[in-house]
């Protein structure tokens, strides 16, 4: 067939043509530099194939601080069953754990390091077929930085599939686990949490 | 003074920061309590190793 040639206007290749016909569409961005322990996304709209939540923000967490999400405010344990593949990456080396856990009431972004004075983190979070009463399957990825010079940095990835719940998706809570930790989404260093819908 | 949270409607747009309410603060303390519980049962197996 040889190579194309694309036509400068008209009839040339889209974007959807390369990427797929996914359409991705913003619901709602926060943005705040107010520290709070938790941020709820609420009446998720319904119409879209699948959610993808993207996020780059602060915690001041100090220790083995997991992200976590939930959805539809459910606290059943149980819920939600997950596998998560660690690199840590310190002074005293490069280190690769693997978790598996069946009995959590939420999405867990786990992370393994164990370090003081807070971390910069980015996740990627995308739940399919999230409006079906069918099982949902999620997939992620997480950067962890620890604030401060020779910590660990940390890449997670995991995968999970909804056990016990089937509720479609109305809702979604991001916290982390310790006691007074707060998650915050600095607006000075263009910092978010966005909420997109695909098509 | 219980913990601030934000809450995002999606149907409005509108964004509220707020303090917990009793039920969410019970749920929040339930959940602290099962972290901590967690990182104690770490701490056990690392000692132990």
């Amino acid at each position: 067939m040889g190579i194309q040639t694309i036509p400068a206007t008209g009839g040339g290749l889209t974007v959807s043509d390369l990427i797929g016909a996914e359409k991705i569409e913003l619901i709602e961005e926060y943005k705040s530099t107010s520290n709070v322990t938790s941020i709820t996304f609420s009446n998720i709209p319904q119409t879209y194939s699948k959610l993808l939540l993207v996020a780059n923000a602060i915690t001041t967490a100090n220790d083995n601080t997991n992200i976590r999400v939930r959805p539809n405010s459910d606290s059943t344990s149980g819920n939600y069953q997950f596998e998560t593949d660690f690199e840590e990456q310190s002074t005293s080396g490069s280190h690769v754990f693997t978790t598996y856990n069946s009995g959590r009431s939420e999405f867990q972004l786990n992370t393994h390091n164990n370090n003081a004075s807070g971390n910069i983190y980015s996740f990627r979070f995308e739940i399919l077929n999230y409006t079906t009463t069918a099982a949902k399957l999620v997939n992620w990825t997480l950067h962890y930085t620890p604030i401060g010079f020779n910590r660990s940095r940390e890449i997670a990835f995991g995968s999970y599939r909804s056990g016990s719940t089937t509720n479609a998706v109305t809702s979604l809570n991001l916290s982390t686990q310790a006691s007074s930790a707060y998650i915050t989404i600095p607006s000075a260093v263009n910092a978010s949490l966005i909420l997109f819908g695909v098509k | 003074m219980k913990p601030q949270i934000a809450e995002i409607d999606c149907s409005t747009g509108e964004t509220v920061i707020r303090e917990m309410n009793d039920e969410e603060y019970a749920q929040h303390l339930i959940d602290v309590a099962a972290w901590e519980a967690e990182q104690a049962e770490k701490a056990l197996e690392n000692a132990s190793e």
